[in-house]
């Protein structure tokens, strides 16, 4: 077989294992999703307590919470992606595993997609039954936004998760840094959204999708370029 | 010995001085009495000189900033930190004058000090997202990790910037991309640039020379006390 085939097989076989260790770590132990899930659900009862408007002014409002309290409660997930690698002595032996970079950043960021999807399953339907709005009136668009606002905000929160892992009294340089970086993404999918609720899929709303997938090429490209030196210690 | 160098670089940097000084001057003497006043705006309009040019001077920074970070994960040495973090700080200056004068300006134009405009969001993103870099430059003691950590942040900086460039592009925000000028004001405008960008490039060039002369007296404390 051909060298390069070869390759490629040895690093899909390495990215199946690294996204199965860390799926079985969080479903033995389980002690990240259920604080991230439970974080979720806790904001979105303590922001549908607050607002009591009408449906238009109501879709704009809830559109940019939901989007904020996604990515706030998933940084729970980023923070541990390798913060946890480092606390269990795990962080010498990947570094030892002849592994290639590249394969290690779309690991850790196949698995904080997944957490952010999982969170989105759970957080959906409670905005539906909490604020009555028709959030799934629209399910591919809604699916398609997700996509890439859970890919950009996983792309950027691994590097940034990386890097300040290594940093010592890092406090919340995770959220300090992730959110300024994520902002472009965040206004984007709550105009998305907002604009699918109202039903207006005009120029505009093809534009914030243009900007996400740029967002999403963008930081993935710098990410499979930078992650290598990120690693260095 | 070194007389002979220390004395020429004192008059260097006396003769730089003085020419930034004069072009400075003359900068802010064109914008005062040399352009015409802004038949619908009057008088404010004249900040616009000034919002440019910081504006021009934080993004070249930004970009600068970026390139030395490129330059020191590859060649690691770490004078190209130093050249980075004096970008970094010149480019948040920048980005801060710019952000006080532009809503100074929107006051005058529009009636609000902020409006939700993705130019100015994607502004005020990168005065945070370099107050965060800064902050975190300032938690690392090692000065290689200080210098790779802060080097790749740099680069996520300058991915932002192409949002910021197109963003107006895009949306056909309120603000003005290239609006109409008199001659006047297009030849005030780019002696204020040129004359704010060698301003800028200087005190790039001291801030990187403190940094190299501070790291340098570190090292020399560390080996006349080792422990």
């Amino acid at each position: 077989m051909n060298r390069s085939v070869l390759a490629v097989i040895q690093a899909l076989q390495q990215f199946r294992c690294l996204v199965v260790k860390d799926l079985l770590a969080e479903l033995r132990l389980r002690r990240v999703w259920p604080c991230m899930l439970l974080l979720g659900l806790l904001l979105v009862l303590l922001i549908e307590m607050q607002i009591d408007l009408p449906d238009v002014a109501k879709y704009q409002v809830l559109s940019g919470f939901f989007w904020l309290i996604v990515f706030f409660a998933g940084t729970f997930a980023l923070e541990r992606s390798f913060a946890s690698e480092r606390e269990e002595g795990c962080w010498r032996t990947l570094q030892l595993y002849p592994l290639p970079p590249s394969v290690l950043f779309l690991a850790k960021v196949t698995v904080n997609v997944l957490a952010l999807a999982l969170l989105e399953c759970c957080l959906i339907p409670a905005f539906v039954v909490f604020s009555n709005i028709p959030l799934l009136a629209h399910p591919f668009c809604l699916v398609g936004i997700a996509s890439l606002a859970n890919l950009g905000c996983a792309v950027v929160g691994v590097l940034v998760s990386a890097l300040t892992a290594s940093v010592p009294h890092k406090g919340n340089l995770l959220a300090l840094l992730l959110f300024p970086l994520i902002t472009p993404l965040l206004v984007g999918a709550a105009a998305l959204t907002q604009q699918m609720l109202l039903e207006e899929f005009t120029e505009e709303w093809w534009r914030w999708l243009q900007v996400l997938g740029l967002f999403v090429v963008l930081f993935f490209t710098v990410g499979i370029l930078v992650f290598e030196f990120i690693l260095e210690d | 010995m070194r007389l002979v160098p220390r004395s020429l670089s004192f008059v260097v940097h006396l003769c730089v001085t003085a020419i930034l000084v004069a072009a400075l001057a003359l900068a802010l003497g064109m914008l005062f009495l040399y352009a015409p006043t802004e038949a619908t705006m009057g008088d404010v309009q004249r900040i616009l000189y000034l919002h440019v040019s910081v504006a021009w001077c934080g993004l070249a920074a930004s970009v600068a900033m970026g390139g030395y970070g490129l330059l020191y994960l590859v060649r690691r040495q770490l004078s190209y930190d130093h050249w980075a973090q004096a970008t970094g700080e010149v480019s948040w200056l920048c980005v801060t004058l710019t952000l006080i004068t532009g809503s100074f300006w929107a006051h005058e134009a529009w009636g609000v000090w902020w409006t939700w405009e993705p130019r100015l969001m994607s502004s005020f993103v990168l005065w945070l997202l370099y107050a965060g870099i800064f902050l975190t430059r300032g938690g690392i003691d090692d000065v290689h990790q200080r210098a790779r950590t802060g080097s790749i942040l740099a680069i996520l900086a300058v991915v932002d910037i192409p949002l910021i460039v197109m963003a107006t592009r895009w949306f056909r925000g309120v603000h003005p991309v290239a609006p109409r000028m008199d001659d006047r004001m297009h030849l005030t405008l780019l002696v204020a640039a040129l004359s704010f960008t060698a301003f800028f490039a200087c005190c790039i060039y001291q801030r990187r020379r403190q940094l190299e002369l501070t790291e340098r007296l570190a090292d020399l404390s560390a080996r006349l006390d080792p422990f």
